[in-house]
């Protein structure tokens, strides 16, 4: 192991600094670049485009039950896909086609937008009976509505969130 | 010495940083607007990493903690996204502003 770590890091000498310093090589940095990024792209990141927040009943928010909703849905990268495609197809000479074919698709998915497009867009509709399950007095107060992506090679998740408090029915605003 | 000028130009570019407004939204504004109160929140993401969203979740209570025997009225949220050096540094901030109305003593 100790073999093995010398063999990685080279020991070079500084004479500014008038001490010997390790140096990782090209070779080891490389490595470590390469599993940082994989660590990064297999783990996901999420993307926060949307924020808001609903008007507070400050009583019910410090002392009412808190409840958490999550829906989602899974998104398609397409420029992520159709790059994977183009270096799948260049072996074949179809390189082209492929991405003449992903920019036919991107003109179907023409205005503004946040995160990557879905198959359907109903997934979110059903928070309101959710609301009502998880607060079936129907006094919530703080509602904060959150639209956040997760992504992850290809394809991603299409989150709607909300957070809300509430209130049982004596303390009820 | 001829290119010091151009290189003093890209320093400060890439070290003065960008803000970027990505959502704004606000609720109905109240008549009784004498106390106004605010919460922030803040994450900084090293590399553009970022693996969940969680530090927006407080946001609420910690409005509630500014006025906690009345409600919160007229809540403008602003979120925006900081950029202080490409690819390295960037942020996020959301920050809530509103109205503290406090319940009228029974007359």
């Amino acid at each position: 192991m100790k073999a093995n770590l010398q063999h990685q890091f080279r020991i070079r000498y500084i004479p500014l600094l008038g001490s010997p310093m390790r140096i990782p090589n090209r070779r080891s940095l490389l490595r470590c670049c390469g599993c940082t990024l994989l660590w990064g792209a297999l783990s996901g990141c999420a993307v926060l485009h949307t924020t808001q927040v609903g008007e507070i009943h400050s009583p019910t928010v410090l002392q009412g039950k808190r409840f958490e909703i999550k829906v989602s849905n899974i998104g398609f990268d397409l420029d992520t896909a159709v790059a994977i495609a183009n270096a799948v197809a260049r072996q074949s000479d179809h390189a082209d086609t492929v991405g003449a074919a992903g920019e036919i698709i991107k003109l179907f998915q023409t205005g503004p937008r946040t995160g990557n497009p879905v198959f359907r867009d109903d997934y979110s509709d059903r928070v309101f009976e959710m609301l009502r399950a998880e607060c079936p007095s129907g006094r919530i107060s703080g509602l904060v509505s959150i639209r956040e992506t997760a992504k992850y090679p290809v394809v991603s998740g299409e989150i709607v969130k909300l957070i809300g408090y509430c209130a049982p029915e004596e303390d009820a605003p | 010495m001829k290119h010091l000028p151009i290189r003093a130009l890209w320093l400060a570019v890439a070290l003065s940083g960008c803000v970027h407004m990505h959502s704004v939204s606000t609720t109905s504004v109240p008549i009784e607007r004498s106390e106004p109160v605010e919460a922030s929140t803040y994450r900084f993401f090293f590399l553009l990493l970022n693996f969940d969203n969680n530090y927006v979740d407080q946001l609420t209570e910690d409005l509630a903690q500014k006025c906690p025997d009345g409600s919160i009225e007229g809540i403008l949220t602003k979120q925006e996204g900081i950029m202080y050096f490409p690819l390295i540094a960037h942020a996020s901030r959301v920050t809530a502003t509103g109205y503290c109305v406090r319940p009228k003593a029974a007359e």
